[in-house]
């Protein structure tokens, strides 16, 4: 058959195969395959997110029994010195927030209830989220196209065949889950890096370094910023150990992730959508002009039926 | 000169490539008898795949109302009035395709579409920016004999009509977008026959926006490139039907993958609806390019206009769908029963007693009852004195 028929592969690929495509993608491909770190340093990583997503969910169970087990601080301790000194810097602040080991039980009752109430004022829907652990809150546009992002990050999940629990009845872009899916991924690498598998090593990496570039990597400082302005105590250090880590790692990794606008305040969904209309007038085209302004008739109360 | 074969209009005809048919070829059917034009399918598209800057105008699918919606406004019309006279003996198109309106020799290096100019060389115009602001032109608006407060509808075939012609790309065997591609960055997939325009080459020449003549390949001026439906590939990969598909809520469309008429395989939801029962038919066949989306006529409509839309295949095929109707075709039946039942993407299908069976790749995907439990009251009530239409 001859070559001059519309059916193939795409022409960009054929005219430019892979090994003399451009330097620069190259470049950030070999960066990554040879991303530094052994296994032991993928198992700290792994527990430091792992523990940090422990910490920003809402304390229960789990964090009861690691606080109870005394040696909760030594191991963060010992995984921060592993990874980098700002890190470790940052983990010590951290230890130094946490209840006492050798507390008598009373005590350590009480610093958890402490902690929960803590946590409720910061995060909890009862008290009106003051802090959102959401990744979509943080960024710019209307929350209307920016569920793409969502299922951006819900297709990471789904990639490593991994899905929400049933009983965790929350968004995927909550920070906890993608602090558990990051200390996932560091752990498949440590056992890929065990096994010398370098294509798998590659995977989860690219996948890491992908996941900070395009998500966690936008927003992480702002997230930061707002726990510190609102809690000077164990949420504010472990969010400054969060920052510290996720610095750490677009170093290590390479990432300039494009930042989300250093805004205070969380826009309306429909904001620069409807323009100064609002969230329930004016997107329908109807005249918002109050009846009666004109002076074409006088105002009814039945004018204001549906207005917001 | 290169002449393909093109079956849908009974002969050879000019076309500026050599022929060459990929190892399956993507289809579909769609029913415009149960289309209630929801623009669902509309909707899951924009939002999958359009909702971007640069893309508002874009619909990768559209729903418009015949005879007097368009999108981009007037784009049948002023394609057919630009080819001019369309004739057909029989099966057989007379006239001239959009390759051959201008009586280029595609033979001639000259001619080939690196050369430029390849606009001129074939039927089609470039919609402006005004005609992609209307998607909804023409809605709903009728078409024949006035209402009267008397009128009602006896035969199946309506005095006054209007029906809805739900349109994606065609992916169509002789792609008029990648033909006229003066860059050849359009191509089609040799796994499925899928036409995709590749973002790297693309150098915005804009030709395939006019040489498609149903205007589905559509600029995209933030990311400077040209864009068109991608027919849900990732989707067909893994056997599930595209997004337009899987949400359709009347449940009028069915994809599948198409054979040539003479490797026709009956037990092919697809060859079966276009070849064996010659119930589905291809839209606008005279362009010349073989597209690949196929559609049962909506009986109420007028034969000729159906015509003109469908080729000369409309009579029979509404006979067909009428005996089907009357529980003489439990086949076709069983098989539009099974449109929509599944999100899978059926290659094969059975009678299995009273019931259809829809299989994607050996696995059942879909069991439906060839009758539905039905009640039908008179058309004429008596006693209220009234005409129904909605009696079964």
């Amino acid at each position: 058959m001859s070559d001059n028929t519309i059916l193939g592969g795409p022409p960009s690929g054929t005219e430019r195969p892979p090994d003399e495509s451009s330097d620069g993608d190259q470049a950030a491909d070999s960066v990554v395959i040879d991303a530094p770190g052994t296994a032991a340093t993928a198992v700290h990583r792994n527990r430091l997110y792992t523990l940090l997503g422990l910490a920003f969910d809402r304390p229960d169970d789990d964090l009861e029994t690691a606080l109870a087990d005394g040696a909760v601080g030594e191991h963060l301790l010992a995984s921060a010195t592993a990874i980098d000194d700002d890190v470790a810097e940052a983990a010590r602040a951290v230890v130094d927030t946490l209840p006492e080991s050798d507390a008598d039980a009373n005590a350590a009752a009480e610093s958890l209830t402490d902690l929960r109430h803590r946590w409720a004022s910061l995060f909890g829907v009862e008290e009106g989220v003051t802090v959102s652990p959401y990744e979509l809150t943080y960024l710019p546009g209307p929350l209307m196209t920016n569920v793409r992002r969502l299922a951006d990050i819900n297709g990471f999940y789904e990639a490593f065949d991994l899905e929400i629990a049933d009983d965790h009845n929350d968004r995927g872009d909550h920070i906890c889950f993608l602090l558990e899916f990051l200390g996932h991924l560091s752990l498949r690498e440590a056992s890929l890096r065990e096994r010398g598998d370098r294509d798998g090593v590659r995977i989860v990496v690219d996948a890491r370094a992908a996941l900070l570039e395009d998500h966690l990597g936008r927003w992480y400082w702002r997230f930061a910023d707002e726990v510190s302005q609102h809690d000077d105590g164990f949420y504010a250090s472990a969010a400054d150990l969060l920052a510290a880590l996720v610095e750490t790692e677009l170093e290590t990794l390479d990432l300039d992730p494009e930042w989300v606008p250093d805004a205070p305040e969380v826009t309306e969904w429909n904001e620069d959508v409807f323009g100064d209309s609002g969230r329930g007038c004016g997107g329908c085209g109807v005249d918002t002009a109050v009846p009666g302004e004109d002076g074409s008739r006088p105002l009814e109360s039945s004018d204001w039926d549906g207005r917001s | 000169m290169p002449t393909v074969e093109n079956w849908q209009i009974g002969r050879e005809m000019d076309f500026p490539y050599e022929e060459a048919r990929p190892e399956r070829q993507w289809a579909a059917v769609f029913d415009l008898n149960k289309c209630i034009e929801c623009q669902t399918c509309t909707l899951a598209c924009k939002t999958t795949w359009t909702h971007e800057e640069g893309q508002e105008h874009m619909f990768w699918n559209n729903v418009e109302t015949k005879p007097y919606g368009s999108h981009p406004v007037g784009w049948d019309q002023r394609m057919l009035e630009e080819m001019g006279t369309m004739e057909w003996d029989g099966e057989t198109y007379e006239g001239d395709t959009m390759f051959e309106t201008e009586d280029v020799d595609w033979d001639d290096p000259d001619n080939h579409p690196t050369e430029g100019g390849v606009d001129e060389d074939t039927a089609g115009f470039m919609p402006s920016t005004d005609d992609w602001r209307y998607p909804n032109l023409g809605e709903d608006e009728t078409h024949g004999e006035e209402i009267s407060t008397t009128t009602h509808f006896d035969d199946d075939t309506h005095p006054v009509w209007f029906h809805y012609l739900p349109r994606i790309c065609n992916h169509c065997t002789y792609a008029g977008c990648a033909g006229g591609c003066p860059v050849q960055a359009i191509y089609k997939r040799e796994e499925d026959g899928v036409v995709l325009i590749d973002e790297d080459a693309c150098e915005a020449r804009l030709v395939c926006n006019e040489s498609c003549p149903y205007k589905k390949a559509q600029f995209n001026p933030s990311e400077n490139i040209s864009q068109k439906c991608i027919g849900c590939y990732p989707k067909t990969e893994d056997g599930r039907a595209p997004q337009c598909f899987e949400n359709c809520l009347g449940k009028i469309r069915l994809h599948g993958y198409i054979n040539e008429p003479d490797e026709a395989d009956s037990s092919n939801p697809i060859d079966f609806l276009v070849h064996e029962k010659e119930l589905a038919l291809p839209l606008y066949p005279q362009f010349g390019l073989e597209p690949n989306v196929y559609y049962i006529p909506p009986i109420n409509a007028p034969t000729d206009y159906l015509t003109q839309l469908f080729g000369p295949g409309v009579e029979d095929a509404v006979e067909t769908y009428e005996a089907m109707r009357n529980g003489e075709e439990p086949e076709i039946q069983g098989l539009l029963h099974l449109i929509g039942s599944t999100e899978w993407s059926l290659t094969e299908f059975e009678i299995d007693g009273d019931e259809a069976v829809g299989y994607y790749e050996g696995d059942e995907v879909g069991r439906v009852p060839i009758t539905e439990p039905t009640a039908e009251r008179d058309r004429y009530d008596e006693d209220e004195d009234v005409y129904r239409l909605d009696i079964t």
